[in-house]
């Protein structure tokens, strides 16, 4: 008696992000599924021979009294109906409303016994309107929210924006969510294998898990690399967060490891303090004054390849470099998450270790972490390597709500190890790894 | 399965004789209904496969696809001898004995909840209630209303009276004094089937919170009352016809509760364990107590004389519905797969 789960995507993104495009596209291509979809947007999608399933909100909170404990209700009647059928179905989407926080509805796979049974959360996708999304990611829980839960993001319409507007944007994300996979697509067009069922708990099929989150912490927060004509630029910069910047100019064509220790170093000395149309020197720490709306340097190029390090990002201040009034394009934005941002310190929390843990001390200590930091905490997944399982141990939670699960035996060419990721605000990262790291079995 | 299941359920298996007969409906079975005076059992498949069987050897009498992609419930009422049919694609009435069907209300939407009674039949898609008068064909929609809050979770009867439930509490419309005019009850939680004891003294559902909540009948504030502590959602609540017991599903036991002293507060059920599955359906009339589990396992009980197993019966597959006929001589066991079987219930 087989019983294999149906995968659950959930798919989130504010109105108008492009989630019905995707949808018609899942449903209309030739995959050969048996696809689902669940929509609580009124109206459905004009699609035939397939389900849309219009649901109604009915979001209630859990009885152990905590308020983000919250499932819903009328998901856990339809899904229960979909089991009531002999063709089995492949795959579920759930469409979530545009202002809709998707906890309530990832929740429900681990609140109810008969849909952990028979379902499993396979990923959470948001879609990002990459033209439009600046109007809320500063001020909308909900956007914040969106983009934290998310294990894949579209970055949708990017015909829309500049590369260096899309580089901003990744690197916000990003700065919110590190463990995230984002794709850059126009019109949704993507191939749907990088969408769906792709187990998103497994932080290891990523193959970039330790490079995002434990990086160093380096004292600039972005490069821009410009190529330049022997020219005189202005440098412009908008009011910002700070009313000052230490920027670093090197026309050094060095790679950025290279040059790495050299500006780390000098921006740990005094810098040159730089007022409005003044000139900016190569090699040299400055810190541009921003008193104004709109504060112009002037930067005189020998042309070649120049690197600008920034102490914040450059997004924050709005900063274009100008020649003749136009706008030149960097030709690659690299972001490094710092240790301090200012998405509400919505941020990440890493962990990856090779011992073995004590299951009984993990049990008590996740147990205890999100019992008491569960508000603060979105999202919480990855792999465990407990004593005495030959499995690898799925974990997976959306704020205190958490289960875990047996996944494929290890291979035995595979080293075992631990990898975690706490996706949240105000995480406290020593607070966490320290819980994590006394449940280890050290030899 | 586990080991000790399948061995189970090849010794149970073992004679053959016990099975009366089984055919294969290639349809979810959703629902069985008994029709005695015609003789004849009729399968609702949940994909729209309709199939009226000989009750005593399981041969074809009339066979039916309705066109639709899900089926939601099937309600029959034997003094008109029809049967109605919640579908994706709104609702089916069908004569049981031409086997003519009729599609007597058109939309497109998910007819999830069903209940028919005197003249008078109930029915809900998402967040509207629609009234229908079934003394004459056809049928008369009397009113349609789409006042409530969340979506309709349950309907249930009893006497002249309905019971219309959703998250936001439980609303009663008499049929004698029209369907304008309801009583409310407030409620805030997500309730699961209701099930209204025969006697009308209470009103009992089971809930997504892991517990089974009680109202005295008529309602009065601060007057309910509810078992909890259940390890999972109870969505089994069976009571006998004198309205003395309640059995319902927990896990994989059953539990019955004695209300012949009235609640009954500060007392234990009586626990029936079985273990042989997750239970998934209870029939509970007389002395006779089955349960079927979702492993494919049926196990007789006599409560009342014993907390053990006396008889088991087992069938291929994930049981979906039971049905035992009027007489209580025979079982009808259907399963996601489309099984489904006969046995006679030898106590």
């Amino acid at each position: 008696m087989e019983n294999k789960k149906i995968p659950v995507t959930i798919l989130t993104g504010f109105l108008g992000s492009g989630k019905t495009t995707l949808l018609n596209r899942i449903l209309s291509e030739n995959h050969g599924k048996k696809i689902a979809v669940i929509e609580n947007e009124f109206g459905e999608i004009g699609i035939d021979n397939e389900l849309v399933i219009g649901a109604e909100e009915e979001i209630f909170e859990m009885n152990n009294g905590c308020i983000c404990c919250t499932v819903r209700g009328d998901l856990i009647r339809i899904l229960t109906q979909l089991t009531k059928r002999k063709d089995r179905l492949d795959m579920i989407i759930v469409e979530t409303t545009g202002m809709a926080n998707p906890a309530p509805v990832a929740q429900t796979f681990w609140v109810d016994t008969d849909m952990r049974e028979q379902f499993s959360l396979d990923a959470i996708i948001t879609i990002v309107d990459t033209k439009h999304v600046w109007q809320h990611i500063d001020t909308s829980d909900e956007c914040k929210e969106q983009i934290a839960f998310a294990d894949v993001i579209l970055l949708n319409k990017i015909d829309l924006v500049s590369d260096s507007e899309l580089v901003l944007l990744e690197t916000r994300i990003k700065n919110m969510n590190s463990i995230c996979t984002v794709y850059k697509t126009k019109n949704t067009e993507i191939d749907l294998q990088k969408l769906l069922n792709i187990q998103a708990f497994d932080l290891e099929k990523k193959g970039e898990f330790m490079p995002d989150f434990l990086q160093e912490e380096l004292p600039f927060e972005a490069i821009s690399k410009f190529t330049l004509e022997k020219q005189s630029y202005n440098l412009v910069l908008e009011e910002g967060p700070d009313p000052t910047i230490d920027i670093y100019i090197s026309n050094n064509s060095a790679t950025f490891d290279e040059l790495k220790s050299k500006v780390t170093v000098a921006f740990s000395e005094e810098p040159v303090i730089k007022n409005a149309n003044d000139t900016l020197q190569l090699n040299t720490l400055l810190q541009l004054q921003l008193p104004d709306e709109q504060n112009t340097f002037v930067f005189e190029a020998n042309g070649g390849d120049y690197t600008i390090f920034t102490q914040h990002g450059p997004d924050e201040f709005n900063m274009q470099l100008l020649l003749n009034d136009s706008t030149v394009e960097p030709t690659e934005v690299i972001a490094f998450e710092h240790s301090h941002t200012h998405d509400d310190e919505v941020g990440s929390v890493g962990i990856e270790n090779d011992l073995p843990l004590n299951p009984d001390k993990f049990q008590k200590w996740i147990g205890w972490l999100l019992q008491n930091r569960g508000t603060d905490i979105f999202r919480s997944k990855g792999i465990l390597y407990l004593k005495g399982f030959d499995e690898r141990i799925v974990f997976q939670g959306v704020h205190m709500l958490f289960g875990t699960l047996p996944d494929r035996k290890w291979r035995a060419d595979e080293k075992r190890r631990n990898q975690l990721i706490f996706i949240g605000k105000n995480l406290d990262r020593n607070e966490i790894i320290e819980g994590f790291e006394n449940c280890l079995i050290k030899k | 399965m586990g080991k000790i299941n399948q061995l189970l359920k090849s010794l149970s298996n073992d004679s053959s004789d016990v099975m009366n007969w089984s055919i294969n409906l290639d349809d979810y079975v959703l629902k069985i209904i008994t029709l005695d005076e015609t003789k004849t059992v009729l399968i609702v498949g949940s994909g729209g496969k309709l199939l009226l069987v000989n009750k005593w050897t399981g041969k074809t009498v009339h066979y039916l696809k309705i066109p639709v992609d899900m089926v939601f419930f099937a309600e029959s009422k034997s003094s008109q001898k029809k049967v109605i049919i919640g579908t994706d694609k709104g609702l089916f009435a069908i004569n049981t004995e031409s086997f003519e069907c009729r599609h007597f209300y058109k939309e497109n939407k998910w007819f999830e909840k069903g209940n028919w009674q005197n003249n008078y039949f109930l029915a809900s898609n998402g967040k509207t209630l629609l009234i229908f008068d079934t003394q004459n064909e056809p049928f008369d929609l009397l009113k349609k209303d789409d006042s409530f809050t969340s979506t309709i979770s349950a309907i249930a009867s009893n006497g002249g009276s309905f019971l219309v439930s959703n998250y936001g509490g439980i609303r009663e419309y008499n049929s004698a004094k029209g369907f304008d005019n309801y009583k409310n009850f407030p409620w805030q939680t997500s309730l699961l089937e209701l099930a209204w004891s025969p006697d009308k003294k209470y009103i009992s559902s089971g809930t997504q919170e892991r517990n089974i909540h009680f109202w005295p009948y008529p309602f009065e504030p601060e007057a309910d009352f509810e078992m909890s502590g259940y390890p999972g959602k109870v969505n089994q609540i069976c009571w006998t016809d004198d309205a003395h017991f309640l059995a319902l599903n927990c896990d994989e036991e059953v539990h019955i509760w004695s209300f012949e002293n009235g609640p009954p507060m500060n007392q234990s059920p009586q626990v029936l364990r079985c273990a042989m599955g997750k239970i998934v359906k209870i029939h509970y009339k007389n002395s006779l107590l089955l349960a079927a589990s979702q492993a494919g396992f049926i196990l007789s009980f006599m409560p009342d004389v014993s907390s053990k197993f006396i008889n088991i019966r087992s069938v291929d597959g994930e049981i979906s519905e039971l049905c035992v006929d009027a007489d209580e001589e025979t079982m009808f066991i259907g399963t996601n797969e489309g099984l489904v079987s006969s046995f006679d219930i030898d106590i």
